[in-house]
């Protein structure tokens, strides 16, 4: 045990094999043969936000996109823009991308995560919402500092997107976030640039899934086995109904008249 | 001045294999703690600069390449692959080849790590600060420059692999059981954690391996170079074995049983199946009980030396990061529980957490390490003690202050989530927190100043170093199983 080849061995290879089997490649293994949701894909459903900012930023959306027109193509590069710049300013480590399963809906008696972000859709993240091309990697975040992302799309418009991120302060006065000035154009914060409707673009696309095409929600996702669904549902207790030591009868004022 | 002469010319030495070759390239370990003293200084002040931002200070503001948020990964990987890295490697040199009697497999070949080593460093901070950074924690070094990281890796690894393989000693001492195990943990753990989510599988299975390389970095590279340098410098400077052979064996083999299943705690309630989220919590409880053995050797290994700390500052920058890591571990049973979670977790509780653990524990004993060996390998004696005195203080006041502030607005801010309060209101009750953890990294730039001025000082000051057992040369100590060479 205290040489070279057995601790190289044993204590290197063999353990770290048994690890990343357990913890890696048997979660990994629930995920196998589902095929990973494409770019193509993804651009079936367009958030209505992304033509939005084709109409109201023409110009822009052209020199970005090279064309005036919500295409799935321009869709596509959006997206992609839109999650470099997330990853290159570390967006994702103070905003979150995942709802916790703790909520009294969800049957623990602590935390809210469900009831504070997923008020609407009353759902947890569940793995199916990352099995995408855009989770290489994922971006679920080990800090909150500001609101969880996951499901941002349509919590605010488009304008109060590119004003926040101009300067957060003009649209919640207490947040600590940076300004992005080089998200814009202009000086002035009024033409956002390929990077700033990519941005928003992507913010807008988060969570679309559920709020915009709930109906069809799952009709281009696949379906991924959800075996963490152990919990019991939650039903709260009724308090018993106690004996009223005053019955009807003999309750003095029970009825309203004095008994005789 | 022949002394330092003398001091600065590496000895040459029988090997454990009988030839005469130059066993120790101080060189080498120098420039490498060097480096390392000089990224630390730039990572505490990216760190201070990323404070700011809490109290709503941009000083940077509309610089695009200063964007906070690329700060803050500057920051993170400057302190794991400048300072942890550099100093990790500065130190190997010192021990490695005294500990197998064996020099390494080329000292040309270390010349070239540092060089490429820290160019890598310098070009991945470029490409962070540049926009490109890729989306793992603790890895966000561009997706190009992981692919030198691996080659620079595998050198390390082999110039090392080639002193342990050669060795003739009878035992291997227990250092080098925890540097063996490092040595394939690191580039495994930076291959998978780099590649796999990057490439071949997303989301949520992505999320399972992303968690193992968050934590295994700590956990198989951080800890056994920390605990293997631990287990070589305290028995050196108290001139006492380790207390017991029997509880290193216990410590090593529970921390590489354990180590590696802990990772998917990072993402506890989090859509990772839940048989992985609950075999991390046990095996995170477990390494506690683990690392409780290995901080009973050491405790049992002070017996009666503990006066010492008096003088020596090494030995308190040694003891004060083993307490902090004994916090760090016991609020890690805890605070892994599913239950403590639910509050704790996304809240700066968890900052608090990693900067007792990287900062107070292992940049405490890189801390002791560069007070002990500085002068051995400049061959010059400390310019002014009551600088390092400085510096220790400033750093241990620093962390205290960090992280009992971080820990109470954490609990706060969890609370205040689950009131649901609106959101706000927890940005407004962290102001006080942040304020004093900007103020706690204050104390630590000032406490870095005070420790690179002194070691600038005592280079230009030419004070002999006057301890007898100066660079490369042997002296037998007692301690450890394998005779440790001082």
């Amino acid at each position: 045990m205290e040489r070279f080849n057995f601790i190289f061995v044993v204590a290197g290879v063999m353990f770290f094999s048994l690890a990343f089997v357990i913890m890696g490649a048997l979660p990994l293994a629930q995920y196998q043969g589902i095929d990973v949701v494409t770019m193509d894909t993804l651009a079936t459903n367009i958030p209505y936000q992304f033509e939005e900012l084709a109409r109201d930023y023409p110009e822009a959306f052209e020199k970005a996109f090279g064309t005036r027109e919500p295409t799935a193509e321009a869709f596509k590069e959006a997206l992609e823009v839109g999650r470099r710049a997330y990853i290159a300013e570390a967006c994702w480590h103070c905003h979150t991308q995942q709802i916790r399963r703790i909520d009294p809906n969800d049957g623990t008696e602590v935390g809210h995560d469900i009831s504070r972000w997923a008020p609407d859709t009353n759902l947890a993240s569940q793995a199916d919402e990352y099995h995408n091309a855009m989770n290489y990697p994922h971006l679920f975040g080990t800090r909150r500092v500001g609101p969880d992302l996951v499901r941002s799309s349509g919590r605010h418009s488009n304008d109060w997107h590119l004003a926040h991120l101009w300067n957060p302060r003009h649209t919640a006065p207490y947040s600590v976030m940076p300004p992005y000035t080089w998200f814009f154009d202009d000086a002035e914060g009024k033409v956002p640039n390929r990077t700033g409707l990519g941005v928003v673009t992507y913010l807008q696309w988060l969570g679309s899934w559920h709020t915009q095409f709930a109906p069809t929600k799952h009709e281009n996702l696949p379906r991924l086995p959800f075996n963490e669904d152990w919990y019991p549902p939650y039903v709260p207790e009724e308090a018993p109904e106690e004996e009223d030591p005053y019955g009807a009868e003999e309750d003095p004022y029970g009825s309203g008249e004095e008994p005789a | 001045m022949t002394q330092i002469a003398t001091s600065l010319i590496k000895p040459v030495v029988v090997t454990s294999r009988g030839e005469t070759r130059v066993l120790v390239d101080t060189t080498s370990s120098l420039l490498h703690f060097a480096a390392a003293v000089a990224w630390i200084g730039v990572g505490i002040v990216a760190g201070l600069l990323y404070s700011f931002v809490f109290l709503r200070l941009y000083p940077n503001e509309g610089v695009e390449w200063l964007s906070p948020g690329r700060v803050r990964m500057v920051h993170t990987n400057l302190m794991a692959y400048g300072f942890l890295t550099n100093a990790f490697i500065g130190m190997l040199h010192w021990v490695v080849p005294r500990l197998t009697g064996e020099p390494v497999l080329s000292h040309a070949l270390s010349k070239l790590i540092f060089l490429a080593w820290n160019a890598i460093v310098a070009a991945a901070i470029g490409g962070i600060l540049l926009g490109q950074a890729q989306a793992i924690e603790w890895g966000e070094t561009p997706f190009w420059s992981d692919h030198l990281v691996v080659v620079g890796v595998a050198l390390v690894v082999v110039n090392f692999c080639w002193s342990l393989i050669r060795s003739r000693e009878k035992a291997m001492y227990v250092s080098l059981w925890y540097f063996t195990a490092a040595f394939v943990w690191t580039p495994l753990v930076y291959i998978m954690g780099n590649y796999l989510p990057q490439t071949l599988v997303p989301g949520t299975g992505g999320a399972a391996l992303v968690g193992l390389y968050i934590h295994d970095l700590v956990g198989l590279f951080v800890t056994p170079m920390g605990w293997g340098l631990m287990y070589f410098f305290v028995p050196v400077i108290t001139r006492k074995p380790i207390f017991s052979h029997a509880i290193s064996l216990v410590g090593f083999w529970g921390l590489a049983f354990f180590y590696p299943l802990n990772g998917v705690h990072h993402f506890l309630w989090s859509p990772i199946p839940m048989f992985a989220q609950y075999g991390a919590v046990i095996s995170t409880i477990a390494v506690e009980i683990v690392v409780t053995t290995v901080v009973i050797n050491f405790v049992m290994t002070m017996r009666g030396e503990w006066g010492r700390l008096k003088d020596s500052i090494a030995l308190r920058w040694f003891m004060v990061g083993m307490t902090c890591y004994f916090i760090t571990c016991l609020q890690c049973a805890f605070q892994t529980t599913l239950t403590m979670q639910k509050v704790i977790h996304f809240t700066d509780w968890v900052v608090g957490h990693s900067h007792l653990v990287m900062f107070g524990v292992f940049s405490f004993w890189i801390a002791g390490v560069i007070e002990h060996l500085w002068p051995k390998l400049t061959g010059r004696d400390w310019w002014s003690r009551r600088l390092n005195l400085w510096h220790f203080w400033l750093w241990t006041g620093g962390v205290a202050l960090m992280f009992a502030d971080l820990t109470v607005i954490g609990v706060v801010q969890g609370l205040l989530w689950d009131g649901l309060r609106p959101w706000e209101e927890s940005i407004r009750y962290s102001e006080i927190g942040w304020f004093f953890r900007m103020i706690s990294g204050w104390m630590i730039l000032i406490g870095f100043i005070c420790l690179g001025a002194n070691m600038l000082m005592s280079l230009l000051a030419r004070q002999e170093h006057s301890d007898s057992d100066y660079a490369g040369q042997f002296v037998e100590a007692q301690a450890g199983a394998g005779g440790t060479r001082d």
